[in-house]
């Protein structure tokens, strides 16, 4: 699934995955270096629970299971992640300072029956 | 004969010539790539000074804002022009100036290189010009926004992605130096190359002076002028054969011996 991140969006190209085997192909649009983190949670995209700092997504909270990221993805390059995934809520985010705060999270829906007729 | 002698003097001086030449040329190339390579580490340092100095300017503003509206003294405006300036000097080059005497004032040359530095560096003065408008709002309204808290935290999401965009544009300028580490061995390579001519130079002004000798020899040897070569302190060094037939001095008698 291609998704684009960029100063401070991430856009899925879909929201809605079938379960098992899938792979993010995350383009970096700039003009910033950003994560890639996908995140199963019952919680809101926007209400993930924050460091102490307020400004960080504290990622060993127990309200959320951070299932595989990308470290960093520079400036127009692409980099993969193959995830096996579960059906579920998942939050994809970039967690550097201030970017998630900024807009950079997006909330996708693995079902088990998606895309079948 | 004659001829055939001067040609091949002519060789040889423009074989020296051409090496002399390519001697200077090489010299010349290490040189300015030496040059080159100094005044890039310079701006690569003084980039990274300012950027962390910028970091701490942003946190600044941020408390100076939130002193100002609490009716503290702190002037946030003197930290804005501040960071613009210092944005703008990043991006375009020109003088940045002292933090209240904390370090010196330093002159940034313009950022030509990586594009990627240059996308950074004009996010973060983007990125600055937000964090400013969105302070002046907090300044203007103060408490009496009901919006006052959502506005705060605004300021301190915004000087964050200062904070992450400058990091990350030090990170994109060390990346590029690291990429200009093929000038080192440009330089070690013209270093050799130039090393390889003065040995050509040498090999050629021994076979020089060896043909020099030859001829003396064998222009002096042939002649039927008596010639008797004396170093400084008056020993024979040479004696030409003419000297042996017509006086009867054998050279292994007279060789070393004073006059």
């Amino acid at each position: 699934m291609a998704v684009t991140v960029r100063d401070f969006r991430i856009t899925p190209q879909s929201t809605v995955l079938g379960g098992g085997p899938v792979v993010f192909l995350v383009h970096d649009r700039g003009p910033s270096t950003h994560e890639f983190i996908v995140a199963q949670t019952g919680l809101p995209p926007d209400g993930l629970p924050l460091r102490p700092d307020g400004l960080t997504i504290d990622e060993r909270s127990p309200q959320l299971h951070v299932v595989g990221e990308i470290d960093q993805i520079d400036v127009g390059n692409s980099e993969s992640l193959a995830l096996r995934l579960p059906p579920g809520r998942y939050v994809l985010f970039c967690n550097l300072e201030g970017h998630y705060l900024g807009g950079m999270h997006a909330l996708i829906e693995v079902r088990s029956d998606a895309g079948r007729p | 004969m004659r001829v055939g002698r001067n040609l091949a003097r002519l060789r040889l001086d423009r074989r020296f010539g051409v090496i002399i030449a390519l001697f200077l040329v090489l010299i010349g190339l290490i040189v300015g790539y030496n040059a080159r390579a100094t005044a890039k580490q310079r701006d690569t340092a003084l980039i990274i000074n300012v950027a962390a100095r910028q970091r701490a300017l942003a946190e600044r503003y941020i408390k100076d804002v939130l002193l100002k509206v609490e009716g503290y003294r702190a002037d946030p405006q003197e930290d804005a022009a501040m960071l613009r300036d210092t944005a703008q000097a990043l991006l375009v080059g020109g003088d940045v100036l002292a933090v209240q005497g904390a370090d010196a004032d330093v002159h940034i040359s313009p950022t030509t290189g990586d594009w990627k530095v240059v996308a950074k560096l004009r996010q973060e003065r983007t990125l600055i010009d937000k964090l400013i408008t969105t302070g002046n709002g907090v300044l203007l309204f103060g408490h009496t926004s009901p919006d006052f808290d959502h506005q705060v935290l605004q300021l301190r999401v915004i000087g964050a992605q200062v904070s992450s965009t400058t990091n990350d544009a030090v990170g994109e300028t060390k990346q590029a130096e690291a990429s200009l580490e093929h000038l080192v061995w440009v330089g070690i390579a013209l270093g050799l190359l130039g090393a390889l001519a003065a040995i050509a130079m040498g090999l050629l002004l021994r076979r020089a002076g060896a043909q020099q000798t030859a001829q003396f020899r064998s222009l002096v040897q042939g002649a039927s002028d008596l010639v008797t070569v004396l170093d400084d302190e008056g020993r024979i060094r040479y004696q030409s054969a003419s000297v042996e037939a017509v006086l009867g001095l054998q050279s292994s008698d007279v060789l070393g011996r004073k006059l």
